[in-house]
């Protein structure tokens, strides 16, 4: 079997002198950053072609969309002209880029910068997806090995039971629906929650709880079933023959081994999250970039489509970079590669 | 229950608790009404106005020179007394109206403010409703009067006046173009409210000025006090929007007509008209006068009344509701509804057509879809082409003619004229700089139209518009369906009474 160490090594030992090489280049974690750091680059030069690309894709002339209805031909083509639309696409393609290193993200067709726009609504996108995600991780670890410890050995089977079906029919509902259902018992109902918006801090609660909520049940079942299986693995038992406490068997030989396989998963789960907060704006009116990007898309604001499309996109990356540095964090054979491992 | 479900148990519970229970339900505060714009106003240089909610924001932002009253009629704003004919005239100020900084409103800032508007740098595409085709000069006669020149005759300046873009905005924006347009200029605005923040997607906060005494008698006789503050949000979602009104964390806003029974206190607000055109370029069908009556007589105004508007709306009969001046009411001379007869004649069967429309009428393009329906079931072939409002204006107000044949046209009618609808279809075509999108070959139409703009006696005006009704509904230029309407709900304590059913959040009252 070959280590990571001589792998490593035998990528750079050709030619260059040993002691210029810093002691860190050869380590696997600068060879697994550096693997991360190229994922992320290309990924940005993907999302920048792609988001520049879409927009030409987008039927509608977004000269009549900022001049209005009742504007005339000649007044369009002078709005067109203001806008940049009748520059060839490789020149609006190289503004894009400079607009991106700029800072600004391009300006809107209607106020203001596109980074203006994404600097005051992505605070409330990211709130809401940010709490989503810090409940999901603790719920589901706290409900999904909590479950497995109270219903092991066939304990509890009414309890297992009804988590199973419970968490099922809760995550197979679409986040729009969950939305609703939550405004019809918290707000219209109960009358404790205001219905939408953001203008005050209760506002946050249901839109968190309607995201939240279904990862929190998907993910409570894959840590159920890791937990299931951890369990069942020698090492437990052996720990249990050393008659060591509950808490340090669950919480110091159970618990990494469990977040191992559930991170991996919660990786595409946030991804989506991210999504899911996007159609969870609509429902709740809710200020963030979700509905910033479907009213730029209405009116045709190209830039503001462009640039929250991107940020959006290299949010995604970067939270499953973190994730898979998590992942590498609590267990080193993450740091090889696919190819290696 | 063992020590450790126990603590599980209580885990739970705590965390239910901080996410739901330990937070207060919605805020109230009896200064402030919390509304909702469906979108973020583009801008808040009234000449630059695009969507509803521009115009919505501008009129509270800008007085301008003459307004429509409770009953329809045009009475003073910041103008006393006026004086028009169909090249213009003079307009007679009312004493102390101020801008928010206290500069005086008076006939040179008035001129300034109307040339700047109408000047072809400005590229306010609401210039041609408010003054015509013509060129236009604004100039101060002395401190109190304001004399307006029009090189080409428009007969509907009077209502052109009462339009929100030509609002009045004070020297301070106008020095300052880019700060007006986003809203940053304090001292730009002539209204009763001031913007004291502006945050995209999120808040848009007017403060009622104190200074303000500019009030139309109409608005003056309302019951309640003006509100000290409206905030708005921002939501498209005209559910949410009821749940919202429902629940206690708005106090105004704009909900499905199929919803208005969950609310005891509702506004209609008129917004434009919405009919069939039918473009009559070289190579439509429609050119076909008889196509277009069989057209006609498949739709109903009724029924598409009761799927759009769920019955709430108007059924009109001509380019405008029954309240405008001059409409027509005279039902015989709309095309007779007899769907069945032309599905007997197979009158349209196997005729070709491109369908265009936009998904904006009723519940998910119900309106588009329910003239399709009628169309189809008559034996149409029809491409149809259902897009939303950005790319529905591409095509149809573009200058591509050939590449529709028939659509369904809704107005924002800000001028509450007839002239708005009728201009569609009369007068030069798009591609040559007018507006009429129909194209029609109708010499006697545009004889009476010209007439209509040299004429300013309104008995005079009124006969002939009739007779253009007449001779467009006669020819089948257009098939009139109903008014285009927003129902609003209202929270317990508000008022709201639109003058003559027109959006106007100034006319909005909370009663102690």
């Amino acid at each position: 079997m070959t280590s990571v160490h001589s792998t490593v090594e035998g990528r750079l030992g050709h030619g260059v002198p040993q002691r210029l090489i810093p002691a860190w280049v050869g380590t696997p974690w600068a060879w697994f950053l550096t693997r991360k750091l190229g994922t992320l680059v290309l990924s940005f030069v993907f999302l920048v072609i792609v988001t520049f690309s879409i927009v030409l894709l987008i039927p509608g002339d977004a000269a009549r969309a900022a001049a209005g209805p009742d504007a005339s031909l000649e007044v369009v083509e002078a709005t067109r002209q203001t806008l940049g639309l009748n520059d060839p696409v490789w020149q609006r393609f190289l503004t894009y880029v400079g607009d991106i290193f700029s800072g600004t993200l391009g300006t809107s067709f209607r106020v203001g910068t596109v980074s203006e726009q994404i600097a005051v609504r992505a605070p409330y996108t990211l709130v809401v997806a940010g709490a989503s995600i810090v409940i999901t991780l603790v719920l589901a670890f706290i409900l999904g090995v909590g479950v497995t410890v109270l219903t092991r050995n066939g304990r509890r089977t009414w309890l297992a039971q009804a988590f199973s079906w419970v968490t099922a029919v809760i995550d197979a509902v679409p986040v729009y629906v969950r939305g609703t259902l939550l405004i019809i018992l918290f707000a219209l109902t109960l009358g404790v929650l205001p219905a939408g918006g953001a203008q005050q801090p209760s506002s946050y609660v249901l839109p968190i709880v309607a995201l939240a909520i279904g990862p929190v049940c998907s993910l409570s079942r894959i840590v159920r079933r890791e937990a299931e299986s951890a369990l069942q693995a020698n090492y437990i038992r052996t720990t249990e023959g050393w008659r060591l406490s509950g808490r340090v068997v669950y919480l110091k030989y159970l618990l990494p081994n469990v977040v191992t396989a559930a991170l991996t998963l919660s990786g595409l789960m946030l991804s989506g999250m991210i999504g899911g907060a996007l159609v969870m704006e609509q429902v709740f009116s809710w200020p963030g970039l979700g509905t910033s990007v479907v009213n730029a898309i209405l009116t045709r604001d190209y830039p503001v489509i462009q640039g929250t499309i991107l940020v959006l996109g290299m949010v995604a990356v970067i939270i499953n970079i973190l994730i898979d540095v998590a992942l590498a964090a609590v267990d080193p054979r993450h740091l090889q590669s696919r190819s290696d491992a | 229950m063992n020590a450790s479900s126990t603590r599980l148990a209580s885990v739970i519970a705590v965390l239910t608790l901080a996410l739901a229970g330990c937070v207060g339900g919605p805020a109230t505060d009896s200064d402030t009404v919390r509304a909702r714009f469906s979108a973020d106003p583009q801008s808040f240089d009234p000449a630059k106005l695009v969507g509803s909610d521009d115009y919505y924001a501008s009129r509270m932002l800008f007085d301008t020179l003459l307004r429509y009253d409770d009953d329809g009629d045009i009475v003073g704003g910041l103008a006393e007394d006026w004086d028009f004919d169909a090249s213009g005239g003079t307009v007679e100020l009312a004493d102390g109206a101020t801008c928010t900084d206290g500069t005086a409103i008076d006939a040179a800032v008035v001129a300034e403010s109307l040339n700047r508007f109408a000047s072809p740098d400005t590229q306010s595409g609401s210039k041609i409703l408010v003054f015509g085709n013509g060129d236009v000069t604004a100039s101060a006669k002395d401190s109190n009067t304001v004399e307006i020149s029009l090189s080409e005759p428009f007969s509907e300046l009077d209502a052109g006046l009462t339009m929100v873009a030509s609002g009045i905005v004070c020297p301070a924006g106008l020095e300052d173009l880019d700060g007006l347009s986003s809203g940053s200029v304090p001292d730009a605005f002539s209204g009763p409210f001031t913007l004291a923040s502006a945050t995209s997607g999120v808040e848009y906060v007017m403060e009622l000025r104190d200074d303000y005494d500019m009030w139309p008698d109409f608005v003056s006789r309302l019951d309640g006090r003006p509100p000290e503050r409206m905030s708005f949000s921002v939501g498209s979602d005209v559910a949410t929007n009821a749940n919202e009104v429902l629940g206690g964390s708005l106090d105004v806003a704009g909900v499905s007509p199929t919803d208005t029974e969950r609310f005891p206190n509702v506004a209609l607000v008129y917004i434009g008209e919405q009919y069939i055109v039918f473009n009559q370029h070289d190579a439509s069908p429609f050119q076909d006068e008889d196509l277009r009556r069989a057209v006609a007589r498949t739709l109903s105004g009724e029924a598409y009344n009761e799927v759009t508007y769920a019955g709430r709306s108007e059924v009109e009969y001509t380019m405008g509701d029954s309240g405008m001046q001059c409409a027509n009411t005279d039902e015989g001379l709309v095309e007779e509804y007899d769907r069945e007869a032309v599905q007997a004649e197979g009158l349209l069967e196997g005729v070709e057509m491109v369908y265009s429309a936009s998904n904006s009428f009723g519940p998910n393009g119900i309106g588009a879809e329910y003239v399709y329906q009628e169309l189809s079931d008559a034996g149409a072939h029809v491409d149809y082409q259902i897009v939303d409002n950005s790319t529905w204006a591409s095509l149809v107000l573009g200058p591509d003619a050939p590449s529709w044949d028939i659509t369904l046209f809704g107005t924002v009618n800000q001028t509450n004229t007839l002239w708005t609808g009728v201009s569609r279809i009369m007068g030069a075509p798009i591609e040559d700089g007018g507006r009429s999108m129909s194209r029609a070959d109708n010499p006697e139409g545009e004889q009476l139209a010209d007439e209509i703009m040299r004429t300013t006696d309104q008995d005079e005006k009124c006969a002939t518009y009739q007779e253009l009704q007449q001779n467009f509904l006669e020819r089948v230029d257009v098939v009139p369906l109903t008014a285009s309407v927003e129902v609003f709900a209202l929270a317990d304590g508000i008022q709201y009474e639109p003058p003559n059913s027109r959006m106007d959040y100034t006319a909005v009252r909370v009663a102690d």
